[in-house]
Protein backbone atom coordinates (compact mmCIF):
# COMPACT_ATOMS: atom_id res chain seq x y z
CA UNK A 1 0.00 0.00 0.00
CA UNK A 2 1.54 3.31 -1.03
CA UNK A 3 1.45 5.61 1.96
CA UNK A 4 2.96 9.04 2.29
CA UNK A 5 6.00 8.97 4.58
CA UNK A 6 5.02 9.13 8.22
CA UNK A 7 6.69 11.20 10.84
CA UNK A 8 6.53 8.42 13.41
CA UNK A 9 7.93 10.46 16.27
CA UNK A 10 5.44 13.23 15.69
CA UNK A 11 2.59 10.77 15.17
CA UNK A 12 3.40 9.06 18.45
CA UNK A 13 3.36 12.39 20.28
CA UNK A 14 0.01 13.35 18.77
CA UNK A 15 -1.48 9.95 19.51
CA UNK A 16 -0.30 10.07 23.11
CA UNK A 17 -1.86 13.51 23.59
CA UNK A 18 -5.16 12.26 22.17
CA UNK A 19 -5.17 9.09 24.26
CA UNK A 20 -4.03 10.71 27.49
CA UNK A 21 -6.04 13.91 27.46
CA UNK A 22 -8.38 13.83 24.47
CA UNK A 23 -6.60 16.86 23.10
CA UNK A 24 -8.58 18.26 20.20
CA UNK A 25 -5.64 20.18 18.76
CA UNK A 26 -3.59 16.99 18.50
CA UNK A 27 -6.48 15.19 16.82
CA UNK A 28 -6.97 17.96 14.27
CA UNK A 29 -3.29 17.82 13.38
CA UNK A 30 -3.42 14.07 12.92
CA UNK A 31 -6.66 14.38 10.97
CA UNK A 32 -5.22 16.99 8.59
CA UNK A 33 -2.08 14.98 8.12
CA UNK A 34 -3.79 11.78 6.98
CA UNK A 35 -7.28 12.63 5.76
CA UNK A 36 -6.43 14.00 2.28
CA UNK A 37 -4.61 10.82 1.33
CA UNK A 38 -7.24 8.59 2.89
CA UNK A 39 -10.12 10.53 1.36
CA UNK A 40 -8.62 10.26 -2.13
CA UNK A 41 -8.31 6.49 -1.83
CA UNK A 42 -11.79 6.01 -0.43
CA UNK A 43 -13.37 8.47 -2.87
CA UNK A 44 -11.83 6.63 -5.78
CA UNK A 45 -12.87 3.22 -4.47
CA UNK A 46 -16.45 4.42 -4.10
CA UNK A 47 -16.57 5.74 -7.65
CA UNK A 48 -16.44 9.42 -6.81
CA UNK A 49 -19.34 9.44 -4.36
CA UNK A 50 -18.51 12.50 -2.24
CA UNK A 51 -21.07 12.10 0.52
CA UNK A 52 -20.55 8.38 0.92
CA UNK A 53 -16.79 8.89 0.98
CA UNK A 54 -17.09 11.54 3.70
CA UNK A 55 -19.26 9.20 5.75
CA UNK A 56 -16.59 6.53 5.42
CA UNK A 57 -13.85 8.93 6.50
CA UNK A 58 -15.81 10.00 9.54
CA UNK A 59 -16.52 6.43 10.56
CA UNK A 60 -12.87 5.57 9.99
CA UNK A 61 -11.71 8.25 12.42
CA UNK A 62 -14.31 7.24 14.97
CA UNK A 63 -13.12 3.64 14.87
CA UNK A 64 -9.48 4.72 14.91
CA UNK A 65 -9.93 6.99 17.92
CA UNK A 66 -11.96 4.33 19.71
CA UNK A 67 -9.03 1.94 19.37
CA UNK A 68 -6.16 4.39 19.54
CA UNK A 69 -4.94 3.24 22.92
CA UNK A 70 -4.58 -0.28 21.50
CA UNK A 71 -2.39 0.86 18.60
CA UNK A 72 1.01 -0.69 19.15
CA UNK A 73 3.05 0.92 16.35
CA UNK A 74 3.61 -2.47 14.73
CA UNK A 75 2.89 -0.68 11.46
CA UNK A 76 2.94 2.95 10.48
CA UNK A 77 -0.08 4.85 11.71
CA UNK A 78 -1.08 5.74 8.16
CA UNK A 79 -1.04 2.09 7.17
CA UNK A 80 -3.19 1.17 10.16
CA UNK A 81 -5.61 3.98 9.48
CA UNK A 82 -5.90 3.10 5.80
CA UNK A 83 -6.65 -0.50 6.71
CA UNK A 84 -9.58 0.70 8.80
CA UNK A 85 -10.71 2.98 5.98
CA UNK A 86 -10.69 0.19 3.41
CA UNK A 87 -12.77 -2.03 5.66
CA UNK A 88 -15.28 0.75 6.24
CA UNK A 89 -15.41 1.47 2.49
CA UNK A 90 -15.99 -2.19 1.70
CA UNK A 91 -18.75 -2.35 4.30
CA UNK A 92 -20.30 0.79 2.87
CA UNK A 93 -20.46 -0.72 -0.59
CA UNK A 94 -22.06 -3.87 0.77
CA UNK A 95 -24.51 -1.89 2.88
CA UNK A 96 -25.62 0.01 -0.21
CA UNK A 97 -26.18 -3.28 -2.00
CA UNK A 98 -23.33 -2.87 -4.43
CA UNK A 99 -21.90 -6.01 -5.89
CA UNK A 100 -18.25 -6.59 -5.18
CA UNK A 101 -18.06 -9.70 -7.33
CA UNK A 102 -18.69 -9.03 -10.99
CA UNK A 103 -19.27 -11.69 -13.62
CA UNK A 104 -17.74 -10.99 -17.00
CA UNK A 105 -20.52 -10.07 -19.43
CA UNK A 106 -19.70 -10.06 -23.13
CA UNK A 107 -22.89 -8.15 -23.91
CA UNK A 108 -21.98 -5.28 -21.57
CA UNK A 109 -21.84 -1.97 -23.36
CA UNK A 110 -19.29 0.58 -22.28
CA UNK A 111 -21.23 3.52 -20.87
CA UNK A 112 -21.05 6.56 -23.06
CA UNK A 113 -19.85 9.42 -20.92
CA UNK A 114 -21.81 12.68 -21.16
CA UNK A 115 -20.39 14.88 -23.90
CA UNK A 116 -18.21 17.68 -22.67
CA UNK A 117 -17.10 20.43 -24.98
CA UNK A 118 -13.43 19.99 -25.90
CA UNK A 119 -12.94 17.57 -23.00
CA UNK A 120 -11.86 13.98 -23.16
CA UNK A 121 -12.59 11.28 -20.67
CA UNK A 122 -9.68 10.96 -18.33
CA UNK A 123 -8.57 7.92 -16.41
CA UNK A 124 -10.20 9.11 -13.18
CA UNK A 125 -13.57 9.45 -14.88
CA UNK A 126 -13.15 6.09 -16.59
CA UNK A 127 -12.52 4.43 -13.22
CA UNK A 128 -15.82 5.80 -11.98
CA UNK A 129 -17.61 4.12 -14.86
CA UNK A 130 -16.36 0.66 -13.90
CA UNK A 131 -18.64 -1.75 -12.05
CA UNK A 132 -17.97 -1.52 -8.31
CA UNK A 133 -16.26 -4.88 -7.96
CA UNK A 134 -13.90 -4.30 -10.86
CA UNK A 135 -13.07 -0.82 -9.71
CA UNK A 136 -12.33 -1.97 -6.17
CA UNK A 137 -9.79 -4.60 -7.23
CA UNK A 138 -8.20 -2.46 -9.93
CA UNK A 139 -7.79 0.58 -7.67
CA UNK A 140 -6.42 -1.48 -4.80
CA UNK A 141 -3.91 -3.26 -7.06
CA UNK A 142 -2.93 -0.83 -9.80
CA UNK A 143 -3.33 2.46 -7.95
CA UNK A 144 -2.72 1.60 -4.31
CA UNK A 145 -0.17 -1.16 -4.97
CA UNK A 146 -1.75 -3.83 -2.81
CA UNK A 147 -0.90 -7.49 -3.35
CA UNK A 148 -3.55 -9.99 -4.37
CA UNK A 149 -3.42 -11.90 -1.10
CA UNK A 150 -4.12 -8.68 0.84
CA UNK A 151 -6.91 -7.71 -1.56
CA UNK A 152 -8.42 -11.18 -1.23
CA UNK A 153 -8.31 -10.99 2.55
CA UNK A 154 -9.96 -7.57 2.52
CA UNK A 155 -12.76 -8.61 0.16
CA UNK A 156 -13.21 -12.10 1.54
CA UNK A 157 -12.37 -13.82 -1.73
CA UNK A 158 -9.73 -16.22 -3.02
CA UNK A 159 -6.44 -14.88 -4.34
CA UNK A 160 -7.16 -16.43 -7.72
CA UNK A 161 -10.49 -14.62 -7.82
CA UNK A 162 -8.73 -11.33 -7.14
CA UNK A 163 -6.43 -11.97 -10.09
CA UNK A 164 -9.25 -12.82 -12.47
CA UNK A 165 -11.26 -9.79 -11.31
CA UNK A 166 -8.23 -7.60 -12.00
CA UNK A 167 -7.81 -9.10 -15.46
CA UNK A 168 -11.45 -8.39 -16.29
CA UNK A 169 -11.29 -4.95 -14.71
CA UNK A 170 -8.38 -3.90 -16.91
CA UNK A 171 -10.16 -5.29 -19.96
CA UNK A 172 -13.28 -3.33 -19.07
CA UNK A 173 -11.34 -0.13 -18.43
CA UNK A 174 -9.71 -0.41 -21.82
CA UNK A 175 -13.12 -0.87 -23.43
CA UNK A 176 -14.37 2.31 -21.75
CA UNK A 177 -11.35 4.32 -22.83
CA UNK A 178 -11.39 2.97 -26.40
CA UNK A 179 -15.12 3.68 -26.71
CA UNK A 180 -14.49 7.21 -25.57
CA UNK A 181 -11.64 7.48 -28.07
CA UNK A 182 -13.95 6.40 -30.90
CA UNK A 183 -16.71 8.80 -29.81
CA UNK A 184 -14.21 11.63 -29.53
CA UNK A 185 -12.84 11.11 -33.00
CA UNK A 186 -16.30 10.56 -34.48
CA UNK A 187 -17.37 13.93 -33.14
CA UNK A 188 -14.30 15.84 -34.21
CA UNK B 1 3.91 -9.17 -22.59
CA UNK B 2 0.62 -10.73 -21.64
CA UNK B 3 -2.33 -8.70 -22.84
CA UNK B 4 -3.71 -8.31 -19.34
CA UNK B 5 -0.53 -6.69 -18.03
CA UNK B 6 -0.46 -2.94 -17.84
CA UNK B 7 1.35 -1.22 -20.68
CA UNK B 8 4.04 1.32 -19.83
CA UNK B 9 1.66 4.11 -20.83
CA UNK B 10 -1.02 2.69 -18.54
CA UNK B 11 1.41 2.42 -15.65
CA UNK B 12 2.42 6.00 -16.20
CA UNK B 13 -1.23 7.10 -16.30
CA UNK B 14 -1.95 5.35 -13.00
CA UNK B 15 1.18 6.83 -11.44
CA UNK B 16 -0.01 10.32 -12.40
CA UNK B 17 -3.35 9.97 -10.64
CA UNK B 18 -3.66 12.36 -7.73
CA UNK B 19 -2.85 10.96 -4.32
CA UNK B 20 -4.69 13.52 -2.21
CA UNK B 21 -8.15 15.04 -2.21
CA UNK B 22 -9.64 17.49 0.28
CA UNK B 23 -13.04 16.71 1.72
CA UNK B 24 -15.37 19.50 2.81
CA UNK B 25 -14.35 21.63 5.81
CA UNK B 26 -17.55 20.53 7.51
CA UNK B 27 -16.27 16.98 7.71
CA UNK B 28 -13.52 17.92 10.15
CA UNK B 29 -15.89 19.88 12.36
CA UNK B 30 -18.57 17.19 12.38
CA UNK B 31 -15.98 14.52 13.12
CA UNK B 32 -14.58 16.52 16.04
CA UNK B 33 -18.10 17.07 17.31
CA UNK B 34 -18.94 13.38 17.21
CA UNK B 35 -15.69 12.45 18.93
CA UNK B 36 -16.47 14.96 21.68
CA UNK B 37 -19.94 13.53 22.10
CA UNK B 38 -18.48 10.06 22.46
CA UNK B 39 -15.97 11.23 25.02
CA UNK B 40 -13.02 10.48 22.76
CA UNK B 41 -12.01 14.12 22.72
CA UNK B 42 -12.21 16.54 25.61
CA UNK B 43 -14.96 19.10 25.38
CA UNK B 44 -12.73 21.97 26.45
CA UNK B 45 -11.67 23.96 23.37
CA UNK B 46 -8.21 25.38 23.08
CA UNK B 47 -9.10 28.90 24.22
CA UNK B 48 -10.29 27.59 27.58
CA UNK B 49 -14.01 28.22 27.19
CA UNK B 50 -15.86 25.24 28.64
CA UNK B 51 -18.46 24.25 26.10
CA UNK B 52 -20.18 21.67 28.25
CA UNK B 53 -23.77 20.80 27.32
CA UNK B 54 -24.98 22.61 30.44
CA UNK B 55 -23.09 25.76 29.56
CA UNK B 56 -24.32 25.80 25.99
CA UNK B 57 -27.89 25.16 27.04
CA UNK B 58 -27.71 27.86 29.68
CA UNK B 59 -26.22 30.34 27.24
CA UNK B 60 -28.82 29.50 24.64
CA UNK B 61 -31.62 29.84 27.16
CA UNK B 62 -30.29 33.21 28.31
CA UNK B 63 -30.12 34.46 24.76
CA UNK B 64 -33.66 33.26 24.06
CA UNK B 65 -34.82 35.02 27.19
CA UNK B 66 -32.96 38.06 25.96
CA UNK B 67 -34.72 37.96 22.62
CA UNK B 68 -38.14 37.62 24.20
CA UNK B 69 -37.27 40.25 26.75
CA UNK B 70 -36.25 42.62 24.02
CA UNK B 71 -39.53 41.93 22.29
CA UNK B 72 -41.42 42.54 25.53
CA UNK B 73 -39.80 45.92 25.97
CA UNK B 74 -40.56 46.83 22.41
CA UNK B 75 -37.12 46.26 20.98
CA UNK B 76 -37.48 43.22 18.82
CA UNK B 77 -34.09 42.61 17.38
CA UNK B 78 -34.68 39.20 15.96
CA UNK B 79 -32.29 36.47 15.06
CA UNK B 80 -29.33 38.67 14.17
CA UNK B 81 -28.80 39.85 17.73
CA UNK B 82 -29.26 36.32 18.97
CA UNK B 83 -26.59 34.98 16.67
CA UNK B 84 -24.33 37.97 17.33
CA UNK B 85 -24.66 37.42 21.05
CA UNK B 86 -23.84 33.76 20.80
CA UNK B 87 -20.89 34.56 18.58
CA UNK B 88 -19.71 37.14 21.08
CA UNK B 89 -19.94 34.71 23.94
CA UNK B 90 -17.95 32.15 22.12
CA UNK B 91 -15.33 34.16 20.36
CA UNK B 92 -15.25 37.85 21.09
CA UNK B 93 -14.71 38.14 24.83
CA UNK B 94 -16.49 39.76 27.70
CA UNK B 95 -16.54 43.38 26.60
CA UNK B 96 -18.03 42.56 23.23
CA UNK B 97 -20.66 40.30 24.76
CA UNK B 98 -21.76 43.02 27.16
CA UNK B 99 -21.86 45.54 24.35
CA UNK B 100 -24.12 43.23 22.36
CA UNK B 101 -26.77 43.12 25.07
CA UNK B 102 -26.82 46.76 26.20
CA UNK B 103 -30.31 47.32 24.85
CA UNK B 104 -31.77 44.61 27.06
CA UNK B 105 -33.20 45.06 30.50
CA UNK B 106 -30.95 44.73 33.53
CA UNK B 107 -31.99 41.19 34.41
CA UNK B 108 -30.89 39.86 31.04
CA UNK B 109 -27.70 41.88 31.15
CA UNK B 110 -26.92 40.42 34.55
CA UNK B 111 -27.57 36.86 33.36
CA UNK B 112 -25.42 37.27 30.30
CA UNK B 113 -22.60 38.97 32.14
CA UNK B 114 -22.53 36.20 34.70
CA UNK B 115 -22.42 33.58 31.98
CA UNK B 116 -19.45 35.24 30.34
CA UNK B 117 -17.73 35.53 33.74
CA UNK B 118 -18.46 31.85 34.24
CA UNK B 119 -16.68 31.00 31.03
CA UNK B 120 -13.57 32.88 32.07
CA UNK B 121 -13.47 31.64 35.63
CA UNK B 122 -11.07 28.87 36.35
CA UNK B 123 -11.77 28.51 40.06
CA UNK B 124 -14.29 25.73 40.66
CA UNK B 125 -15.92 27.37 43.69
CA UNK B 126 -16.27 30.69 41.97
CA UNK B 127 -17.65 29.00 38.87
CA UNK B 128 -20.29 27.36 40.98
CA UNK B 129 -21.30 30.68 42.53
CA UNK B 130 -21.26 32.56 39.23
CA UNK B 131 -23.23 29.80 37.54
CA UNK B 132 -25.89 29.91 40.22
CA UNK B 133 -26.05 33.69 40.01
CA UNK B 134 -26.49 33.45 36.25
CA UNK B 135 -29.22 30.87 36.61
CA UNK B 136 -30.99 32.96 39.22
CA UNK B 137 -30.94 35.91 36.83
CA UNK B 138 -32.20 33.71 34.05
CA UNK B 139 -35.05 32.42 36.20
CA UNK B 140 -35.99 35.98 37.08
CA UNK B 141 -35.80 37.06 33.45
CA UNK B 142 -38.00 34.18 32.32
CA UNK B 143 -40.44 35.10 35.06
CA UNK B 144 -40.62 38.67 33.78
CA UNK B 145 -41.37 37.46 30.26
CA UNK B 146 -44.15 35.21 31.54
CA UNK B 147 -45.71 38.16 33.37
CA UNK B 148 -45.66 40.19 30.19
CA UNK B 149 -46.69 37.31 27.93
CA UNK B 150 -48.26 34.48 29.97
CA UNK B 151 -48.65 32.19 26.99
CA UNK B 152 -45.09 32.52 25.81
CA UNK B 153 -44.00 28.89 25.26
CA UNK B 154 -40.25 29.37 25.53
CA UNK B 155 -40.34 31.24 28.82
CA UNK B 156 -42.81 28.68 30.17
CA UNK B 157 -40.49 25.83 29.28
CA UNK B 158 -37.58 27.58 30.97
CA UNK B 159 -39.61 27.93 34.15
CA UNK B 160 -40.80 24.32 33.95
CA UNK B 161 -37.21 23.17 33.74
CA UNK B 162 -36.41 25.10 36.89
CA UNK B 163 -39.49 23.76 38.64
CA UNK B 164 -38.58 20.21 37.70
CA UNK B 165 -35.56 20.81 39.95
CA UNK B 166 -33.20 20.26 37.03
CA UNK B 167 -31.67 23.58 37.93
CA UNK B 168 -31.13 24.74 41.51
CA UNK B 169 -31.67 28.50 41.81
CA UNK B 170 -31.10 28.66 45.55
CA UNK B 171 -27.37 28.90 45.20
CA UNK B 172 -26.67 25.48 46.70
CA UNK B 173 -26.02 23.65 43.44
CA UNK B 174 -23.06 21.38 43.13
CA UNK B 175 -20.50 22.21 40.51
CA UNK B 176 -21.35 19.43 38.10
CA UNK B 177 -22.60 19.49 34.57
CA UNK B 178 -26.31 19.22 33.99
CA UNK B 179 -28.13 18.93 30.73
CA UNK B 180 -30.93 21.44 30.63
CA UNK B 181 -33.67 20.72 28.11
CA UNK B 182 -36.29 23.25 27.21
Amino acid sequence: MKIIPDSPGEDRDLINRIVNSGEEKAFRELYRRYTPRLFQSVWRLLGGADIEAEDVIQETWIRACSNLEKFRYESAFGTWLTGIGLNVARDSLRRHGRNLMVEWDETWDAPVPPPKLAERLDLEQALQLLPDGYRMVLVLHDVEGMKHNDIAALLGIETGTSKSQLHNARKRLRQILSTEEEEYHAGS
Amino acid sequence: MRDHDLTPAEREAFAKLSRERQPSDLLEESTVQILRQRGLLASRPQHGLVLSPAWLATAAAAVLALVFGSFAVGQWTGSRQTSDTILALHEQGNAQAVAQVQQASSEYLTALTNLVRLAATANANERSQVRDAALTSLYSAAGQVVQLAPNDPMAARILQAFERSEIDTTGAAEDHHQVIWF
